[in-house]
């Protein structure tokens, strides 16, 4: 495997991937609702655009005119992207994604080929679970989608809405989505201080070292930054976060 | 006798009062996080009604001094101390209950606890039946019709007003470990075994016989002061202390 990475188009993501993202690897961005997940999808999508690589953007949640409207909002004029070929956005659901998939040539490996797309979007794969189809069969198809992407060499960023807004347990998926993906990046809302503070931390990046720190999420009209490290605080994966006894000593004493 | 030995009580419970005021006063200049603010005031609470609470004893001893004071001034007194020791208990036990499971929100079932702690004794003590003044070689006190030793709240009272200082400041103590700062360090050990040998002698004193002897009562004042003085050093330590040591002043 050669060293390049792609960069996720956020500095402190690319921290804490060593990095950036693999090429031709499946990325999993899982987290609560208004975490950001769509918004860290984009930047992915906007620095393929700077290093001339072009996107698929497949979207089950939104229409189009929204998708260019919050794109627009963070400054990225997707809308012109697409008419110059460099991002294709496709509105679509899960179950007119998986049949045409059955049936050959796709609707995907179509857009794919349009605008030869080295990126995939797909926001977001909750929708999935609605299919009615058991888990196991939903992991099979899934499992042979992203084996497909990789054959195409396109580094896929898929989102996936963990339901639970703050507390201990987390679970990202009932089907084990995350096991299909080579990398799992959590979003996730922690109190601390009295405030709901944002959390990123990345669980899984197979084939390469990563930052296993929980590190502080912004998300603002510029998009997404992540910040530094949550120092002398502990028990974040436990949603209410406190600061480590050592800190607080450092400061009562 | 009685009243050269009662000024000398008074004069150490202001001495005593005044650098307790005075560590509240350097403890409340430290700025802290909003996280931490609660849990600082109740340090500084603990100081200061610590020192109210001394203060409103030594009124007790000086107005004994010049002649017997009356029962309903005792028993108002007795009352607001002990209002101001559970205010202060609060503030100790929060403090240290901060610092070690970071959660703010403790401070409610702790001042419930201490309230009804209060209607407690204060009920206790009303139902005790005061009868007079008696006015000893150091203190005075209420004598009650019922002995407050035979009642069989008598221990857990004086457990949870001696045991939650003792046991507080040698959890305090361990901080020693997790504190880097050599200043921080001192102040923990300093602070910690102060209290420690302060709340556990006169604990020990209390359940004898030896806690009335006249030696005792001279020590046990020689003690208070002595902790005070090393607290307030702690966060003041003298110049000599400084340089020996290489610790800083808060």
């Amino acid at each position: 495997m050669s060293g390049k990475r792609l960069s996720t188009g956020i500095k402190g993501l690319d921290e804490m991937t060593h990095g950036g993202y693999i090429p031709g690897d499946a990325v999993l961005i899982a987290g609560s609702p208004g975490t950001g997940k769509t918004t860290t999808a984009m930047h992915f999508m906007a620095a393929g655009v700077e290093a001339g690589e072009h996107t698929v953007f497949v979207t089950f949640e939104y229409l189009p005119q929204q998708i260019y409207r919050d794109a627009g909002n963070r400054g990225w004029p997707l809308e012109q992207w697409e008419k110059e070929g460099k991002v294709k956005v496709i509105c679509t659901t899960p179950d007119v994604l998986m049949m045409e998939a059955d049936q050959g040539q796709s609707l995907l490996e179509e857009a794919i080929q349009e605008v030869n797309a080295k990126r995939l979007i797909v926001d977001s794969m909750t929708h999935f679970e609605f299919l009615g189809s058991s888990h196991n069969d939903l992991r099979q198809d899934l499992s042979g989608l992203m084996n497909r992407l990789r054959l195409l060499d396109v580094t896929t960023v898929v989102t996936h809405e963990i339901p639970q807004i703050i507390g201990p347990a987390v679970r990202i998926s009932n089907w084990g989505l995350e096991f299909l993906v080579d990398a799992v990046i959590l979003l996730r809302y922690v109190e601390l201080e009295g405030e709901l503070q944002k959390a990123i931390n990345i669980l899984k990046f197979r084939g390469s070292d990563h930052d296993k720190r929980y590190r502080r999420l912004r998300l603002d009209q510029g998009g997404v930054t992540v910040e530094e490290e949550f120092a002398g605080v502990e028990n974040i994966s436990g949603g209410t976060a406190t600061r480590k006894i050592a800190a607080r000593a450092e400061e009562l004493i | 006798m009685s009243q050269a030995t009662l000024a000398a009580a008074a004069a150490f419970s202001v001495v005593s009062a005044l650098v307790y005021f005075q560590v509240a006063r350097v403890v409340a200049m430290r700025s802290v996080s909003a996280d931490a603010s609660l849990a600082a005031t109740g340090f500084r609470l603990w100081w200061a009604a610590l020192a109210g609470s001394t203060l409103l004893g030594s009124l007790d001893e000086l107005i004994a001094v010049f002649g017997e004071p009356p029962l309903g001034l005792l028993i108002a007194v007795g009352h607001i101390s002990l209002a101001l020791t559970c205010v202060a208990l609060w503030g100790l036990l929060y403090y240290l209950l901060y610092l070690f499971t970071g959660r703010r929100r403790l401070w409610m079932p702790l001042a419930a606890f201490y309230a009804v702690y209060f209607f407690v004794l204060f009920g206790w003590l009303l139902g005790a039946d005061a009868t007079g003044v008696e006015v000893g070689r150091w203190s005075v006190d209420v004598s009650y019709a019922k002995d407050l030793a035979d009642s069989v709240l008598w221990l857990p009272v004086l457990a949870f007003l001696l045991l939650p200082q003792i046991l507080g400041s040698i959890a305090y103590f361990t901080l020693y470990w997790r504190v880097e700062e050599r200043s921080q360090k001192f102040r923990v050990a300093v602070v910690s075994w102060s209290i420690i040998i302060w709340f556990g002698s006169a604990g020990v004193a209390s359940l004898s016989e030896f806690g009335q002897e006249d030696l005792w009562q001279v020590t046990s004042r020689f003690i208070g002061l002595a902790a005070a003085g090393a607290i307030l050093a702690a966060y003041r330590p003298p110049a000599l202390l400084r340089r020996t040591l290489r610790v800083e002043a808060l």
